[in-house]
């Protein structure tokens, strides 16, 4: 039978990559919005291990509310990401500091 | 047999996330992404989940990841291009510093060595509704509010309003003043056009 160990590795493992890739395309917007979803995934697979490790439906009902804020996010970041390339021709998070602190 | 699935599902996803972050191309980048959406449906599955897992697909592989591609391809390939900085291996040492720091720690909690349930064959699907409408019902319609909400941010952000649009501006009906509408004039009387 399967311990929740391995589970909890992949989930890890994921969540690093994730922040990996968060920091490696610290420019390219879009490269930051996938990295956020492949972070979420990797909580969403956390809370079903552990949802059937306890036999506990919570898990799964809070992975459902992850899925619709993540959708939720995802498209606004996606129209933030159009509106910004639309006004400044660029969506480098380097260059383009409005922010001047 | 679920192990073998497990790792074969587990060893894909994680090459897949790999090439999310490591993709030249933007395109590449989300097709890997939808790669690795739908091996997490499959680990989903797995677990028993398999409601969950199917929303993830259509969810995730018909809706976001289409809107990402959509994205994507409005924008010039020469902005989407990857651009690394130039410090890659001091991410990627601490990164790892990280990850082996949480592992270390999961060795030593014993509640990851306890076996998983045996599948029990029933689906969790009505399980899920049970709970979902009675005991999570607010929570529920919370997430349909914001999904409202996201919706009309979408809209709002991305909305370019037409100069021909034949809108009613009602701030400016009511700043209307007479004086600058209504000219009079004296016309003299008796004299016909």
């Amino acid at each position: 039978m399967m311990t929740l160990y391995p589970y909890i590795v992949l989930s890890g493992s994921l969540f690093s990559i994730g922040l990996i890739g968060i920091l490696l395309n610290a420019r390219n917007s879009i490269k930051i919005l996938m990295s956020l979803e492949l972070i979420l995934l990797s909580i969403m697979i956390n809370f079903i291990a552990f949802s059937k490790l306890y036999n506990d439906i919570t898990g799964q009902v809070f992975t459902f509310f992850i899925l619709t804020v993540a959708a939720a996010e995802a498209a606004i970041g996606l129209a933030i990401i159009l509106i910004y390339f639309r006004n400044k021709n660029s969506i480098n998070t380097e260059t383009d500091v409005l922010l001047k602190g | 047999m679920i192990d073998l699935f497990f790792y074969l599902f587990a060893g894909i996803l994680l090459g897949c996330a790999f090439g999310v972050i490591l993709a030249n191309h933007a395109v590449h980048a989300v097709l890997l992404l939808m790669a690795s959406f739908l091996n997490a449906a499959a680990l989903f599955i797995l677990l028993g989940a398999e409601f969950l897992g199917f929303i993830l697909i259509i969810v995730y592989v018909g809706a976001v990841a289409v809107l990402f591609l959509f994205v994507v391809m409005m924008l010039p390939s020469s902005l989407t291009k990857q651009s690394f900085k130039g410090h890659f291996p001091f991410i990627v040492a601490i990164v790892s510093m990280m990850g082996a720091e949480i592992f270390f720690l999961l060795n030593q909690w014993p509640i990851l060595q306890q076996t998983l349930p045996p599948e029990t064959g029933l689906l969790t699907t009505q399980e899920l509704g049970n709970v979902l409408y009675t005991q999570y019902f607010l929570d529920f319609q919370l997430g349909g509010l914001i999904l409202l909400v996201a919706i009309i941010g979408a809209i709002v952000l991305t909305l370019i309003p037409r100069s021909t649009s034949k809108k009613q501006k009602i701030s400016m009906q009511i700043s209307r003043q007479p004086r600058d509408v209504i000219t009079v004039c004296s016309m003299s009387s008796g004299k016909s056009s």
